[in-house]
């Protein structure tokens, strides 16, 4: 039990570090232009398609 | 005149962020093997199950509050390899765990062969692709955030498909931010190699870890 409360303490001391950096990310992040958005889908499906046949052949 | 000095200076920003690209890599690939050299060490030791949480909790303040300090600084690169080493050293009692199952080697290596893959591929995508992802910040650390904090909730509901979820959703994160952190390298959002190298290096070890479980599901193990 008390490695669990552990990992949860760590998490949740992870998520208040990464807070400003997230809210500072969500404002400052530079605007998608046109095709960006399409150049970033089509490298995420071969990896999710990847993991699938991995999935499927081990 | 002007045109000259305009040359001048995209030169020079050129051969400065081609150093930077190779310094991270040589640092992590020399980061990646002395994590497998602990990583070996503690199935080696077969380390019990706490080691995770403490190796974990360890680098954690290192990379929070050491690494900041001691980035520019030639101790900066001693400051990766603990933390790295210590990564690879947590990961002991779970290599344990899948190698104990009768197709336990196959999933891990499997499991390593993928993250190879995924990484290579998709750092060499964000290096030759002329775009920029730094529009990717504000997604994937909000991403992050929802979910590390279903991860905390997991801790204690144990839901096997919340948990297969996660992984999934942490592989996806992952290879987000493998675009956007190399992205970030080629167009001058990190000057740091050593910040660089730990980023990619942090982005590889969940990679591996949430793989390795999605694989150890599709064995029914």
């Amino acid at each position: 039990m008390w490695i669990k409360i552990g990992t949860a303490l760590l998490l949740a001391t992870m998520v208040i570090l990464l807070l400003p950096q997230a809210k500072n990310m969500v404002k400052h992040s530079p605007k998608a232009e046109s095709g960006d958005w399409s150049s970033f889908v089509f490298p995420m499906t071969l990896v999710a398609v990847l993991v699938v046949i991995l999935m499927w052949i081990v | 005149m002007e045109n000259n000095v305009v040359a001048n200076r995209n030169a020079e920003s050129i051969v400065y962020t081609n150093k930077l690209i190779r310094n991270t890599y040589i640092l992590l690939s020399m980061t990646l093997l002395f994590s497998a050299a602990t990583a070996a060490i503690s199935v080696v030791l077969r380390m019990p199950p706490s080691t995770y949480l403490f190796s974990i909790g360890g680098a954690f303040v290192l990379m929070w509050f050491v690494l900041p300090r001691k980035a520019n600084s030639s101790s900066g690169i001693a400051v990766v390899f603990l933390i790295t080493g210590l990564l690879g050293f947590s990961l002991g009692p779970m290599l344990n765990m899948y190698l104990a199952l009768p197709t336990g080697p196959q999933i891990v290596a499997t499991a390593l062969g993928g993250t190879g893959v995924i990484f290579l591929g998709l750092s060499g995508y964000a290096l030759t692709t002329k775009r920029d992802f730094s529009f990717l910040g504000g997604f994937l650390f909000v991403g992050i955030l929802v979910v590390l904090g279903a991860a905390i909730l997991n801790i204690f509901m144990a839901i096997p498909a919340l948990s297969l979820a996660l992984s999934a959703a942490i592989v996806m994160l992952m290879s987000g931010f493998i675009l956007f952190d190399t992205s970030r390298m080629v167009n001058g959002g990190i000057n740091n190699y050593v910040i660089a190298t730990v980023q990619l290096y942090l982005n590889i070890f969940n990679l591996f870890i949430n793989l390795l479980h999605l694989l150890g599901f599709a064995r029914n193990e």
